[in-house]
């Protein structure tokens, strides 16, 4: 019953039009010009002196540290302003709470802001923002992180282009002669390889106890194979409208049977760790890092752990090799580190004068450096990673993914990667009766939908 | 005028619970109307707006096979635990009742998981039990026996069995103070003309003892079937409800499905869940005020 209580208790009143949550508020969304520009003007001399506080909810660990550096470098510009950092690992969750109490933050660090949000208009549009979309190094960017529903409008402000791939020991690959795997029988001999010749070296290492890496493997097997067969803005469309004839997850022989298979072959051949569904992402690192797994599929987000493991750890990045024949190697590369600023903050212009502070190209660079990732402003460019070399040469040869593959927010890859869990504790007779599973929990992760 | 006052004289302690009252409206019985209201609804949690769907979430609940194995769990889970708790922390509390050397350092010992947060006793079992690096592991691997080491947390049939096993270890001490304070309030001529009628100790237990810890057993049974029925946090930081979902509870489901955009659906669950956990306290009170009488 506390749960219940609780739980209403964060709901906002229903019905249309209620408190934080209304889309009818009369505050216009948007502002042109710039964001500072936009702060500037509406700030009159006495608003400078008034004094200021602002919330930033951030959902990225590796970035707490950094962005506390920034905040004190910018409350030494402006010190009217104070603004308080607030990070929370689910900080997706955390945002949902905020905004169905009428807390919303004044500034929302975070790649995982529901959609249903920015349909609201609680979030400031920086599509007028010119100055900022100049700066891009591809002009494509923009409209990779336009609004779902609305292709003209960007709600956030993104900083890095984020990889996702395959990392794998240098040294093992070498010493064994392993070349770049394209396709998936070729990952498979390369695994069998790790396996016969190293023995104490786990071929290819999930930490599937966070469940979103398991997740993630979904996104990028399966789903990136239908990016790959549709198109990237085709495929995400396919995916918003659940479009069963193009999505095809439950035909015999589907992109995702297909996956099961290849996930249950390579637990029984002992190509994957046992204990696949109890390892965590931190096990993983540590595997990767110290020798311990050949292979492991992350992002780029993962390699500042992995230094911190072992700061000698000889690692490389390849594209993950195609699961359907016919296929690229496939690679995310898609805009992270996304700042939104509340349109309904009253102090919507100090928000937008730290955002525009932190968009600033120094502390771009110090950001693409902080997460191993390139910036997406031209002006910010930095040695940013061991593996820039690596990412330059597999993006020739990859398909690149410049959007994630979208999933319904009833079944994200937190719990797409239960799902696989369930795959490799043997709870499936079949790769059929996954895909079933599979297909009937996403039928079912759209909000629009009886659970 | 005087017997105006002298009655609201009389009836001044009834004023002095209007503060309490207050407050539970405010924070049980306002919330419980507005869950009640939110479980008929649609409502994603995201948008502001919500139709009515009549009974159409309860309805669903029993449709839907995770939410059935979610009660399940928390039924496995909420009525073994307070078992396993009220027998072992019974044992501890007879044991350590007697006059034993040390024993202020065991009670203490054993008392001691009970006041840490559950979520962080789960962490440290975690770090103990982990697959690749725990200390269990470790242990059994410098003894050269790491061939008995089994991924229990990594096992649906297991792992389970393994949280109730932290929860037990955790909450047994709670238990047994509660117990021992009971067998402070036995006589001690009382077990003294047992003995004297020929009762042997285990007769003692069973007769006289145990009658008498009834007010202790029926504070256990009922605060750990509350507890352990509602169990969250130990399940959170040891499985995370894994793997997969063969340890997910009512209310890990509960919170899962909210967030993920089926608030309304969430909310009828909660309230199922209520009455998962009245059911069974209501019984057990039941049947322990029967056995008052009885004796």
């Amino acid at each position: 019953m506390l749960t219940a209580g609780l739980l209403a208790g964060c709901g906002g009143s229903g019905g249309a039009g209620d408190g934080n949550g209304a889309a009818s508020s009369g505050s216009p969304a948007g502002s042109p010009g710039s964001a500072g520009a936009a702060a500037s003007a509406s700030a009159s001399a006495s608003d400078a002196a008034k004094p200021v506080k602002l919330t930033v909810l951030n959902g990225t660990v590796e970035a707490v540290d950094w962005l506390n550096e920034q905040i004190k470098a910018f409350e030494s510009q402006y010190p009217n302003i104070t603004v308080e950092q607030e990070f929370q690992k689910t900080a997706s969750d955390v945002l949902k709470v905020k905004i169905a109490s009428g807390d919303t933050p004044d500034i929302v660090a975070l790649a995982q802001v529901p959609e249903e949000f920015y349909d609201q208009d609680l979030f400031h549009d920086f599509s007028g923002d010119t100055a900022i979309w100049d700066r891009l190094t591809n002009p494509d960017i923009k409209s990779s992180i336009a609004d779902t529903n609305r292709p003209d409008k960007q709600f956030y402000l993104p900083m890095t282009v984020s990889y996702t791939g395959l990392y794998y020991n240098k040294d093992i690959i070498s010493e064994l002669g392993i070349q770049q795997p394209s396709t998936w029988e070729q990952f498979t001999a390369a695994l069998r390889t790790v396996k016969d010749h190293k023995s104490g070296v786990t071929p290819l290492y999930l930490g599937g106890k966070d469940s979103w890496t398991l997740g993630q493997l979904v996104q990028y097997l399966p789903l990136g194979s239908i990016q790959q067969a549709l198109g990237v803005e085709a495929a995400n469309k396919a995916f918003i409208a659940n479009d069963a004839a193009k999505l095809e997850f439950d035909k015999p022989g589907s992109r995702v049977e297909t996956f099961a298979k290849a996930l249950m072959d390579m637990k029984s051949a002992g190509l994957v760790n046992k204990n696949g569904a109890s390892a965590s992402y931190d096990n993983q690192l540590d595997a990767i890092a110290n020798g311990k797994a050949a292979f492991v599929i992350q992002g780029m987000w993962a390699l500042g752990d992995i230094l911190k493991k072992n700061p000698d750890a000889h690692i490389g990045f390849w594209p993950i090799p195609a699961l359907m024949p016919g296929d690229k190697p496939y690679m995310i590369g898609s805009p992270d580190g996304a700042v939104s600023v509340s349109e309904k903050s009253e102090n919507r212009d100090a928000a937008l004068k730290f955002v525009d502070f932190l968009m600033s190209p120094d502390v771009q660079k110090s950001y693409s450096v902080l997460r191993n990732s390139p910036s997406v402003y031209k002006d910010a460019a930095a040695d940013w990673s061991i593996l820039s070399r690596d990412i330059a040469q597999d993006t020739q040869n990859a398909f690149v993914a410049s959007r994630w593959p979208w999933t319904p927010s009833g079944y994200n890859s937190d719990a797409i990667g239960r799902t696989v869990q369930e795959l490799l504790v043997d709870a499936y007779k079949t790769p059929a009766d996954f895909a079933k599973t599979f297909k009937d929990n996403w039928d079912k992760g759209y909000t629009n939908a009886a659970p | 005028m005087i017997r105006i006052a002298r009655r609201l004289h009389e009836r001044l302690h009834l004023f002095m619970a209007v503060p309490a009252l207050l407050l539970f409206a405010v924070f049980f019985v306002v919330p419980l109307v507005r869950g009640i209201n939110i479980s008929l609804t649609d409502w994603t949690g995201l948008t502001p707006s919500y139709h009515y769907v009549g009974l159409r979430n309860f309805a669903e609940f029993f449709r839907d096979a995770r939410a059935v194995h979610a009660l399940r769990v928390t039924l496995i889970f909420g009525l073994i635990s307070p078992l396993l708790l009220c027998a072992l922390g019974l044992l501890y509390a007879l044991l350590l009742d007697n006059r034993l050397r040390g024993r202020g350092f065991v009670r203490t010992f054993v008392y001691m998981p009970a006041i840490i947060s559950p979520l962080i006793m789960g962490y440290v079992w975690l770090l103990l039990l982990n697959s690749e690096n725990g200390a269990l592991l470790q242990l059994l691997t410098m003894l050269h026996l790491e061939s008995w080491y089994r991924d229990w947390l990594g096992s649906p049939g297991q792992a389970l069995w393994v949280v109730i096993a932290v929860n037990l270890w955790q909450f047994v001490g709670y238990a047994m103070i509660i117990f021992l304070a009971g067998l402070q309030g036995i006589s001690a001529e009382v077990i003294e003309a047992a003995k004297i009628d020929g009762a042997g100790y285990g007769k003692t237990v069973r007769h006289i003892i145990v009658p008498l810890l009834l007010p202790a057993i029926r504070i256990n049974v009922v605060t750990n079937l509350i507890g352990s029925l509602a169990v969250f946090d130990v399940i959170s930081a040891l499985t995370d409800g894994g793997p997969g979902y063969a340890t997910e509870s009512m209310s890990l489901f509960i919170m899962r499905t909210s967030f993920n955009g089926h608030t309304g659906y969430a909310t009828a669950v909660a309230i199922v869940m209520f009455a998962v956990i009245l059911i069974p306290v209501s019984v057990a009170l039941q049947l322990m005020r029967k056995a008052d009488y009885d004796r």
